[in-house]
């Protein structure tokens, strides 16, 4: 059996985790850094839960990040569907508690959303250098703060499932 | 099917708090493409595809609407944040504060009592000369909640929407220029495409010389100010390194008054065809990190609508 | 339990890594080199059946006058525009729609009518979005759409020109960014003094027919865009140098006609700039102070030959003409018979000016010298005819240098009939009075006339007489001169030389610029040329010309006036040429005023000579201020 509970705290925490990185951003853009953190919300379900109700959570984020900026509605939906698909693929075939791998697996969807972003919304600046310095310089540092703070992350929503009774 | 399973699966499982993970494997074995993750995702993508524009946007204004509150609150929190940061203050420091703000007031008491009175001679010549008055902006003060400025979008949050009267392509200033035009309205907020965007365009003109260009707003780099270009400027139109130009907001695209700064230019180049200039403009380091910024609602287009 | 058990470490996952690693290196990798490959990938493309050439005319090269300033330059254009290419999906679904409806009402399906009636459709909704931001009410006629289609579907659509700049604002700001409708920029010329030198500078207009060269792709389906070709005055003289290089696109398209993928590009590059010898201050005061009259004036640099001014008038203004010359136009223009350039096309007898020349083939062919005197009685009698003077008592008996002064006809039909008629022609084609003077521009007329017996003969005159001889000796008669040739006779005069070719180009290092200048030398004494030089300054200090003196200033000049016919009218001609400053010659300057006789009373010093003054006035205030008195070149535009 499922407990509804575990889900929304699951939900919560993500929810949680998305209004930190908004933040993050409030202060950073003044420094004209952006951190793009999408792979944050994928790791808990993709990685500890099963399968639907991982999704749930997914489709829930997805269509809550989406709302708010101007990427055409559904994007996200389909590219963290991508990202949870790869992450369930490998979710049984890595030490979950080897923090190594989680930071792999973070950095790398994480890029894979990044890079898609970019390819389908260069607004014509596809071809320019100050587009693509702009996109490596925030890939790079989003992807440090990243494989930094997943592994924090996971055990912070691990914490959070812990305080609230479940095993 | 496999979405009225899915939906089977998450309604059920949220009625009840539980699902019985017996029924899921009998589920599964009746339809086995549910096992295949990669088919699941793919059928819902492309279901999602084919959901109807309007859905899509019902859907999205709702998640939007849904989170609003969240923000709205956050940002009430941050104002409390920083009225008690306020009165962590000694009282001396803040009687020096109340004596500068009193003084700003002071000046400003005194350029209000000049703005009247030029406003009255404004008025005066143009019944005189029989010109028509110019667009006149009722103005609406709001606080900023988040920022979200990449190499793909500049776009900030702002705490008014609808319930302030807030509507779409309204300009959005501050006490340095253009901040930039409305994008979205919803109920009690508001989201401003800034200036800098590189999706947003606007007819601008060289402080001093009317003959229009116009202005895209464009990527900049890390630790750098937001940065903008203008195109077709004329031949004849210089520039210096040390006196830079500015850009300035025309009156005829109705959405700005006359003479508002979007930034500054200092280089011209031909452009590509060497039959105008186009340049790159420096903005203003401060929209990066807005708190406040003023709504521009034209009056005239106001009362016309509300007819 | 909502959560799943880890199974065991497994090894597929280091493929996973190096799976992704690799994607990873080809995205950036592709990324980095898909400019490198595209330039290169289409080059053994065969399938040039498939592809469509345009070509996009490069924008013309500006002009400056002497000191930089803009005379002739490129302002935008503004239209609303939209690629067909991007409207296909719209297109398609207005015609299924289209095709449904019909289908509903049974009627009879013209697929071919239901793709131009659902074209029309769409193109018309983007036309109103336009119609409503700018509260218009334009419509584009079937025609037109149809047309694009078949004859230039691969050149966008414009669905309104030459936008206002509120119109071109309003749609940049409220037209999204994405939208289909673009704001497309294009050139037509702009003269910032718009009528100032219209005639010199000259209008362009619009052709298709547009350079290819170094455009690939010649033997491909080609649509232009229209570029621009000059057609009169310097646009058209220097039409190759300013003629930027066109550019072109090849497009691959697919079996309906409509842009599938960009092969090649070549941007069109501006043409050269030119500097012209106009000063523009001296050309508009030259045209201020021609007012209303007809005429014209010009002024050239005594030692270059440069062209200063070059007014003629009546003129036009350059940006009616721009960027298409309507009929309205073109008929105001010529009713006002202002096409004409009246300085170098105006041909009119030189009046008493040319005694100058008179005055020197009577040095030159003896029979006349510094002492010689004649005696007016006021007319001369030349066979059966009285010749008179324009003073009626006559001069009495008088120096060459007082009949220069006081414009003596007597005297010089003195000099001309005892220097006959084939030395005074020949005087008079030595200075190129019977020839173009070789100006830049193409329509210099070639039809000046330096009359001799041979010529009257051959044009079924008769015989030459006399009374004809003593009529060329002041000017009159058959000769037909333009002002420009005047002028340029001042400033070879001025030098002691023969010949001037004036010249609108500019050059900062031209001193005395000996390409341009024949140095053949009048072959006169030195006293015998100030002798002239005397009589033409006296005539400025108290003289005919007296109204051109200025206090301080030492000016040569001569007025002429003429009746002659043209046009079935009897017109006058009022001249006045000169140059000064006498010690140094630095400007030659001849102005000419057409009248109607009797309405328009016009004469040499009380018509000509003014305006020659004002002029005259500007040119030397301007220069004093120039410390040194040197000629600038264009200023720095950087």
């Amino acid at each position: 059996m499922i407990k509804k509970t575990e889900v929304l705290i699951v939900c919560f925490t993500t929810l949680v985790t998305y209004i930190i990185i908004v933040f993050l951003n409030n202060i950073f853009a003044r420094y004209s850094i952006y951190l793009s953190l999408d792979s944050l919300y994928l790791l808990f379900p993709g990685l500890y839960m099963l399968f639907w109700p991982g999704y749930l959570i997914i489709i829930l984020i997805a269509l809550t990040v989406n709302a708010s900026i101007p990427l055409p509605y559904g994007t996200l939906f389909v590219l963290y569907s991508l990202g949870y698909f790869i992450i369930r693929q490998f979710k049984t075939r890595f030490r979950k508690e080897n923090w190594g791998h989680v930071m792999f697996i973070a950095f790398s969807i994480n890029s894979i959303i990044m890079l898609i972003i970019a390819v389908i919304v260069d607004h014509g600046s596809f071809f320019t250098e100050s587009y693509w310095f702009r996109f490596l310089t925030d890939l790079s540092l989003s992807s440090l703060v990243l494989i930094i703070t997943a592994p924090l992350i996971l055990e912070l929503q691990k914490l959070f499932l812990k305080f609230s009774g479940l095993k | 099917m496999v979405l009225v399973s899915f939906f089977k699966i998450s309604t059920g499982y949220l009625k009840t708090g539980s699902v019985n993970l017996q029924q899921t494997s009998l589920l599964l074995k009746k339809l086995p493409f549910l096992g295949k993750p990669l088919i699941i995702i793919l059928f819902v993508s492309f279901l999602l595809w084919l959901l109807p524009t309007f859905f899509k946007s019902f859907l999205r204004v709702s998640f939007f609407e849904f989170q609003a509150p969240a923000w709205t609150a956050i940002s009430y929190l941050n104002s409390f944040q920083d009225f008690w940061s306020l009165r962590s203050r000694s009282k001396t420091e803040l009687i020096k504060a109340g004596q500068d703000l009193a003084r700003l007031n002071a000046a400003y008491e005194l350029r209000n009592q000049q703005h009247e009175a030029l406003e009255a001679e404004v008025s005066r010549l143009e019944k005189l000369l029989k010109l028509p008055s110019l667009p006149e902006y009722r103005f609406e003060v709001a606080r900023v909640i988040r920022r979200d400025l990449n190499s793909w979008w500049h776009q900030i949050l702002i705490r008014k929407g609808k319930n302030y009267g807030l509507r779409e392509n309204a300009g959005v200033v501050y006490s340095g220029g253009v901040v930039g035009r409305i994008k979205e309205v919803h109920q009690f907020t508001s989201v401003v495409e800034l200036v800098s965007s590189p999706t947003f365009r606007v007819a601008a003109q060289l402080d001093g010389d009317n003959r229009p260009v116009t202005y895209y707003g464009s990527v900049n780099k890390i630790l750098t100010i937001p940065q903008g270009y203008i195109k077709d400027v004329q031949p004849d139109v210089l520039t210096n390194d040390l006196t830079p130009r500015r850009i300035i907001t025309t009156p005829f695209g109705h959405i700005f008054p006359e003479g508002l700064i979007i930034g500054h230019v200092r280089i011209l180049s031909p452009s590509n065809d060497g039959l105008f200039q186009i340049g790159q403009v420096e903005l203003s380091k401060e929209l990066l990190s807005l708190k406040e910024v003023t709504i521009l609602i034209p009056i005239i287009n106001e009362e016309s609508l509300n007819k | 339990m909502a959560f799943e058990v880890h199974k065991n470490y497994n090894q597929r996952i280091l493929l996973f890594y190096a799976i992704f690693a690799l994607l990873f290196v080809v995205l950036i990798l592709g990324l980095i080199l898909k400019q490198l490959i595209q330039s290169h990938r289409y080059l053994e493309q065969e399938a040039r059946q498939n592809m469509r050439r345009i070509l996009l005319p490069g924008p013309r090269g500006n002009i400056f006058d002497r000191e930089g300033r803009l005379l002739v330059g490129n302002r935008p254009r503004f239209s609303a525009i939209v690629y067909l290419n991007e409207l296909r999906p719209e297109f398609r679904k207005e015609y299924f729609h289209l095709v449904r409806q019909y289908r509903k009402t049974e009627q009879n399906i013209d697929r071919k009518e239901i793709q131009i009636t659902a074209r029309m459709n769409v193109v018309n909704r983007y036309l109103q979005t336009i119609n409503h931001i700018l509260g218009d009410n334009k419509v584009i006629s079937r025609n037109y759409i149809e047309r694009h289609f078949h004859q230039n579907l691969l050149l966008p659509l414009k669905l309104v020109k030459d936008l206002t700049f509120e119109e071109y604002a309003q749609l940049v700001e409220k037209i999204p960014i994405e939208s289909p409708i673009q704001i497309n920029t294009d050139s037509s010329r702009f003269y910032p003094y718009n009528s100032a030198s219209a005639h010199a500078l000259g209008f362009v207009v619009s052709t298709l027919e547009v350079s290819e060269e170094g455009v690939p792709g010649e033997d491909l389906t080609t649509f232009t865009f229209k570029g621009k070709k000059g057609r009169t005055g310097i646009e058209n003289s220097f039409d190759d140098m300013l003629q930027g290089t066109s550019g072109g696109e090849i497009w691959i398209v697919d079996p309906s006609g409509f842009q599938y993928e960009l092969v090649e590009q070549k941007l069109p590059v501006k043409g050269q700039d030119l500097t012209l010898s106009i000063d523009i201050d001296l050309q508009i005061e030259a045209e201020k102070v021609l007012g209303n009259k007809v005429g014209a004036i010009v002024a050239l640099d005594v030692k270059t030959g440069e062209v200063y001014a070059l007014a003629s008038k009546p003129n036009y203004n350059l940006n009616d003409v721009s960027p298409f010359l309507s009929y309205k136009i073109d008929d105001e223009i010529r009713s006002k018979g202002a096409w004409l350039n009246r300085a170098t096309q105006g041909l009119y007898p030189p009046a008493s000016a040319f005694k100058l020349i008179t005055a020197i083939t009577g040095f030159e062919a003896g029979v006349m010298d510094l002492e010689s005197m004649f005696s007016c009685p006021g007319y001369l009698r030349v066979g059966n005819r009285l010749f008179n003077c324009h003073k009626y008592n006559g001069h009495g008996k008088i120096d060459l240098a007082t009949a220069i002064q006081d414009s003596c006809n007597v005297y010089f039909y003195e000099v001309g009939l005892a220097s006959g008629i084939d030395l005074l022609s020949k005087g008079a084609k030595g200075f190129g009075f019977n020839l173009p003077t070789g100006i830049e521009l193409k329509t210099e007329t070639k039809h000046m006339i330096v009359p001799d017996p041979a010529w009257k003969e051959s044009r079924l005159l008769g015989r030459w007489s006399a009374g004809e001889t003593a009529n060329i000796s002041i000017g009159h008669g058959y000769l037909r001169v333009t002002p420009l040739q005047m002028a340029a006779f001042m400033a070879s005069f001025a030098r002691k030389e023969m010949r001037t070719r004036p010249t609108l180009l500019f050059q900062a290092d031209r001193s005395s610029n000996s390409e341009n200048l024949l140095d053949e030398v009048i072959s006169i004494n030195n006293k015998q040329y100030k002798a002239i030089i005397k009589g033409m300054e006296l005539a400025v200090e108290r003289g005919t010309a007296k109204s051109v003196h200025i206090p301080g200033l030492r000016i040569a000049g001569k007025t002429g006036t003429a009746q002659f016919r043209a046009d079935n009218k009897n017109l006058n001609v009022a001249w006045f040429i000169g140059f000064a400053p006498v010690e140094n010659p630095k400007i030659a300057i001849a102005v000419c005023v057409q009248g109607v006789e009797i309405e328009d009373n016009y004469t040499g010093g009380k018509t000509a000579g003014p305006l020659a003054k004002s002029i005259l006035q500007s040119f030397f205030q301007k220069r004093k201020m120039m410390p040194g008195y040197t000629l600038t070149g264009p200023a720095s535009f950087n």
